[in-house]
């Protein structure tokens, strides 16, 4: 019964990860390929990997002051994910959409500020991808929660990438920076 | 190959309808609905709205002057900036069918000598011809779309701008009923665009009524739509109801909005970034990688001589 239930939570938070390609694989089942699906493209790894770093910061809260011990297990795959989506978008920008044109990437990033915020979180969250292991937080012991708090401040780069990119409707930047300082705001409080 | 008979095809207007067909068991029952809640004024006949091109008519080329291929009819008339009706491009089409342009009419006023009511019928029967032209967003894409249309200063000659005229004013339609995107708040509706008096007048400035050899789609514009080449996409504004003629520079939507992103001049400059992106590139929807933009979107030649002596960092 035990182990039953471990596999559905592993398999809830499996879901949980891959959500974003079961949704936009539904969109475009359902809609067609849109017509330019390189923006969509962007826009749809960026809005999973924002998604999906807020969701990782709500475990540890959720854990703390909501009781759902649980759920603790999940903050890794999320953690992962996010990472993960995160390259990609950063990927399909250099890659696809500007097709490795170095000259014009280097034009757009140059004093664009929304590109360096956003520049900056993916720096902050390759090398905790990289040490997503059990192996590395094993070897890296103290140092590992250390490094990993990496995450705070690429949260906040990467919401504030999305709200400065935005034209007029700040609807949902301002949503998504607001829950990410009330998950940081939680931790400043003693358990 | 198999034959189908021309009294198979299903005529374009009822393949648009076909969706509505479906829709009309839904509606009758959301009727009823509404109307014990005192709603009574639901619509009950699409009478008037256009009819909206499914396929691509005739084009008399598959490229523009420079060679650019034509961009597809379905992205064309599928991936609209037009926020009167979402801020989804993908969703202008859906949200545009049903709306209704006829009857239609737009006011030409300020200092003119002959002011005049135009009906959609007057403006049609002026000359119309085809018009290759690169449309440059400021969003950083581009498209080569084959308008019909005629050009602006056949319309103001009609009406004799007076010697103190200076500027066009342009307004789009106002009317959150039919242009849901108007009820938003972020923006001051209605949609507002100006030119130099000067620009007006260039043969290449195009009041458009088509669109790949069929009457302009709702989502592009319909009945008519302002569009100026070698300017950025926003200054082509669309749905047009009243030209005034004036000797202020008009406040455009963008310019009120974001007076330090968007300046009234709005000429396609790969030199002059947008404070949030660089202009130096664009991607031609379709296309993989990063086309060069071109000084004044390619109409360099024709249109540079406006602004002889012109700042144009300043007067962006």
């Amino acid at each position: 019964m035990r182990a039953a239930s471990a596999t559905l939570r592993s398999l809830i938070v499996w879901l949980l990860c891959i959500s974003p390609l079961l949704w936009y694989g539904g969109v475009v089942a359902v809609r067609g390929l849109p017509l330019d699906p390189i923006a969509a493209l962007t826009a749809w790894s960026g809005d999973a990997a924002l998604v999906l770093l807020i969701a990782s910061l709500a475990v540890t809260p959720l854990v703390r002051w909501g009781g759902i011990k649980f759920i603790a297990a999940w903050r890794r795959p999320l953690g992962v994910s996010a990472g993960l989506y995160a390259l990609a978008h950063t990927l399909v920008y250099v890659g696809i959409d500007y097709a490795w044109a170095w000259s014009f990437i280097w034009a757009n990033i140059s004093a664009k500020r929304h590109l360096v915020v956003g520049i900056l979180s993916m720096i902050l969250l390759v090398p905790l991808l990289i040490t997503s292991t059990r192996g590395w937080q094993q070897r890296m012991g103290m140092r590992w929660k250390q490094l990993h708090t990496l995450v705070y401040p690429a949260a906040i780069a990467a919401g504030l990438h999305f709200l400065w990119l935005v034209k007029s409707d700040i609807r949902w930047p301002a949503t998504g920076l607001a829950v990410i300082g009330v998950l940081l705001a939680l931790r400043l409080r003693r358990r | 190959m198999t034959s189908i008979l021309s009294s198979e095809i299903t005529p374009e207007q009822l393949f648009w309808q076909r969706r509505r067909l479906l829709a009309l068991p839904l509606l009758a029952g959301a009727g009823v609905l509404l109307n014990a809640c005192g709603a009574a004024d639901a619509p009950t006949s699409d009478a008037g709205a256009t009819p909206l091109p499914i396929s691509a008519g005739v084009v008399s080329t598959t490229k523009d002057e420079l060679g650019n291929p034509l961009t597809p009819f379905e992205t064309v008339t599928g991936y609209n900036n037009y926020y009167e009706f979402s801020t989804d491009k993908e969703r202008v089409k859906d949200a545009a069918t049903g709306f209704v342009t006829t009857p239609w009419s737009v006011v030409v006023d300020g200092m003119v000598a002959k002011p005049r009511t135009f009906g959609l019928e007057d403006m049609l029967a002026l000359e119309s011809a085809e018009r290759i032209y690169r449309l440059r967003c400021v969003e950083g894409w581009s498209m080569v779309i084959p308008w019909t249309g005629f050009p602006l200063h056949a319309l103001l000659s009609l009406v004799e701008p007076t010697a103190a005229a200076k500027y066009v004013r342009f307004e789009t339609l106002n009317d959150a009923t039919r242009m849901p995107g108007q009820s938003e708040p972020w923006y001051q509706w209605p949609y507002v665009e100006g030119l130099r008096l000067d620009e007006a007048m260039h043969d290449l400035t195009l009041m458009a009524t088509g669109v790949y050899g069929k009457p302009l789609p709702a989502q592009n514009g319909a009945p008519l739509r302002l569009v100026v080449p070698w300017k950025y996409g926003f200054k082509s504004i669309k749905a047009v109801v009243r030209i005034t003629l004036t000797d202020t520079q008009p406040t455009s939507l963008w310019m009120a909005a974001a007076p330090d992103e968007y300046g009234f001049f709005a000429n396609v400059n790969p030199r002059v970034d947008h404070p949030r992106w660089s202009q130096a590139d664009e991607r031609r929807i379709g296309e993989l990688g990063r086309r060069p933009t071109l000084p004044f979107n390619g109409y360099k030649d024709q249109v540079a001589s406006l602004y002889t002596g012109m700042d144009l960092r300043k007067f962006y």
